[in-house]
């Protein structure tokens, strides 16, 4: 993720200050990248034939989906972050 | 982190806590990349409920652990291949 890089020393910019704004700035990126991923995911798995608009059934789909996305992400989460400090272990 | 001729002006303090912040975000976007694949593997075309069943809670781990496997079985086995000089021209 691009988030460009930090102006020069911290004359006058208080530390924290940057801080907070780089890691919001992190956070941002990460949630379009989920929001992202979750449209493209939901929208095959419910929106097979589109209509001219959303109905009823299509919009709760996509609100179980996001759900069921989450807890797959969350999931590859605890997985990836388990593996990494058993890899680490070893060395 | 790219900054020529820069590097005396930036806090060291700032450029460790910004090197932190890149550590997770790539942690993060790692995340994205193995949810995604293993989505369309676990998920794929199945109808989705309430929660994630068993099986696919399962399958996700498993999704995870085994594409990282592969990565370092390609890496290993492409590391092999470029010492015997059997990659023609690649280097």
């Amino acid at each position: 993720m691009d988030f460009g890089s930090p102006p020069a020393g911290g004359s006058g910019v208080n530390r924290d200050e940057l801080m907070d704004q780089v890691k919001s700035q992190i956070a941002i990126a990460n949630a379009q990248e989920l929001l992202q991923k979750m449209s493209d995911k939901c929208f095959k798995k419910c929106v097979t034939k589109p209509g001219t608009s959303l109905d009823n059934s299509e919009q709760k789909c996509i609100a179980m989906c996001m759900d069921r996305y989450m807890d797959a992400w969350n999931i590859v989460s605890r997985t990836y972050s388990t593996r990494l400090q058993r890899e680490r272990g070893k060395i | 982190m790219n900054n020529p001729g820069g590097d005396e002006t930036i806090d060291p303090v700032l450029r460790q806590m910004i090197q932190e912040e890149q550590v997770k975000a790539q942690f993060q976007a790692q995340v994205h990349n193995f949810t995604d694949k293993c989505w369309d593997t676990c998920v794929g075309d199945s109808r989705l409920g309430n929660k994630l069943d068993y099986r696919t809670e399962a399958c996700l781990q498993n999704c995870v652990e085994r594409f990282l496997d592969t990565t370092i079985n390609v890496t290993n086995r492409f590391t092999q291949l470029l010492q015997r000089g059997a990659t023609g021209g690649m280097h």
